[in-house]
């Protein structure tokens, strides 16, 4: 039997969590994958080479477009931060945009990938997939 | 070596519809992948993304704009045309200082002249839409 102060208990907990979940900026897949490249290169990352970075490791071929969108929502949420380069022959005359993850941004990637780890760990079916 | 050059009407649609965040370096990576061999097709698909992956200005907002644009520009047009024609008119007159100061004309004038007015304020209010975290 649940006494009434276990419920209580269990209200004042899942208010907690909704209030947290509130606050905090959840990461989509593709944001996750866009923090993850943009912290990967040993040079300064930009757009096509994120892009191709994370077709190389996910085989998945992302838009350049959405890649974009995805850094948008990133530096709105103050994950990564941008600068502008010199403009290049090579690219019609056009500068890069040059992205670096923050403190904050790195925080978040480490997070989530323990989220990965914790919700992953003990399932069968996943490591026979890898296997 | 000279450059490929990406297909002209895609180049105008990403740079008029496409997502305004880094707008420029998205057209640069574009046109850097594009001289690495991709086909008109690639280029494309990456420009239709870019018209439909705008979060900071969805589509029915380029089209309010463009539309407004339009209409500025009509605008403004018309009130100089107008204004134009209504100077020009006075030299027909058999005393064109007289008419041109008249209370009557001046106000006629004065409406062109507004007319116009606002269509070049619409203008410039559209062009000064640009989000402020979308430098380029």
């Amino acid at each position: 039997m649940t006494s009434a102060g276990d419920l209580s208990l269990q209200f004042s907990y899942n208010f907690i969590i909704v209030e947290d979940m509130r606050k905090r900026e959840y990461l989509g897949q593709l944001e996750v994958m866009v923090l993850l490249a943009v912290m990967r290169p040993v040079r300064d990352a930009y757009g096509v080479l994120i892009s191709r970075e994370i077709a190389e490791k996910s085989g998945r071929d992302v838009a350049l477009a959405s890649v974009y969108a995805a850094l948008e929502r990133l530096e709105r949420k103050g994950f990564v931060t941008s600068s502008l380069g010199e403009p290049t022959a090579e690219r019609g005359g056009r500068a890069r945009t040059y992205f670096k993850p923050t403190a904050a941004g790195l925080r978040e990637a480490r997070e989530a990938h323990r989220t990965l780890l914790r919700l992953s760990s003990g399932m069968s079916g996943l490591k026979g997939e890898l296997a | 070596m000279t450059a490929r050059i990406p297909p002209r009407l895609a180049s105008w649609v990403l740079e008029h519809l496409g997502m305004r965040y880094r707008r420029e370096s998205l057209a640069g990576d574009l046109f850097e992948e594009y001289q690495q061999g991709r086909t008109n097709v690639w280029y494309w698909r990456q420009v239709i993304a870019a018209v439909f992956a705008a979060p900071t200005r969805p589509i029915r907002t380029h089209l309010r704009l463009l539309f407004l644009k339009i209409f500025g520009y009509s605008l403004a047009d018309l009130g100089i045309v107008l204004l134009c024609s209504q100077i020009a008119e006075s030299e027909h007159r058999a005393r064109p200082e007289q008419y041109l100061l008249s209370p009557a004309n001046i106000a006629v004038m004065a409406m062109l002249g507004l007319i116009a007015a606002v269509g070049i304020g619409i203008v410039i209010w559209v062009k000064r839409q640009a989000p402020p975290d979308s430098p380029n």
